[in-house]
């Protein structure tokens, strides 16, 4: 499975809402961010949480955040990030 | 599903507790467990994921989300799972929880008779 971003590609996480166990936390959901790596391929963990055997893969990714991005009134230096890795379906283009 | 897990940027008056805590042998026997039923290399593949131990953990009641500690929670998410694959029989589980508590106040009370008995031997 080809990764459909690649490092340094802008992207928004998807704001959609969730059952079950995913990894993408909501503070970072609607947000924009860049894509610092490809982590890889691995099964999808809301499948395998979920006892699926046979989970579909799922490129993940590391991305940066400005700390501003998630934060509004975030009071550090302008420049801090926060890494997040979070898998393609819950990434969209962000340019 | 109850959002109580996802807790990132929640605000808090609560200092971080950073201090290391030694782990007591029943964590170690937890943390084994674990590593015992997510065993790739296991015949017939591993027994449970630790995606499924996490989905446990976060399905717990709020309440013991919050309050119990990290290989509490690991257990309770661990018997959950299992019981729901039939793994673990979940009425001979209690049965030997409620033996192992009473056998375990049984022998705190014979403590206690002790400790009054040195207690009059050794005055403070």
């Amino acid at each position: 499975m080809n990764p459909r971003f690649a490092p340094g590609q802008a992207v928004v996480v998807a704001a959609r809402e969730s059952a079950g166990h995913v990894r993408t936390p909501r503070y970072v959901r609607g947000k924009r961010g860049v894509v610092e790596r490809v982590c890889g391929v691995f099964r999808n963990p809301e499948e395998l949480a979920a006892g699926n055997r046979d989970a579909t893969r799922q490129p993940l990714y590391r991305v940066r955040f400005a700390q501003r991005e998630l934060w509004p009134a975030y009071a550090g230096p302008t420049g801090d990030t926060v890494d997040v890795e979070l898998y393609e379906h819950w990434l969209e283009d962000g340019r | 599903m109850s959002n109580h897990h996802d807790v990132g940027g929640a605000p808090s008056s609560e200092p971080i507790d950073r201090s290391e805590h030694p782990l007591l042998p029943w964590e170690v026997r937890v943390d084994a467990l674990m590593w015992t039923l997510t065993d790739a290399t296991r015949p017939g593949g591993p027994q449970m994921t630790v995606d499924e131990l996490r989905y446990g953990i976060e399905s717990l009641p709020e309440a013991d989300y919050r309050g119990l500690g990290y290989f509490e929670k690991w257990l309770l998410s661990m018997i959950a799972v299992m019981s729901r694959k039939g793994a673990v029989d979940r009425a001979a589980l209690d049965e030997r929880v409620a033996a192992v508590t009473r056998s375990y106040h049984a022998e705190h009370a014979r403590e206690h008779a002790g400790d009054g008995d040195r207690a009059h031997e050794h005055p403070a």
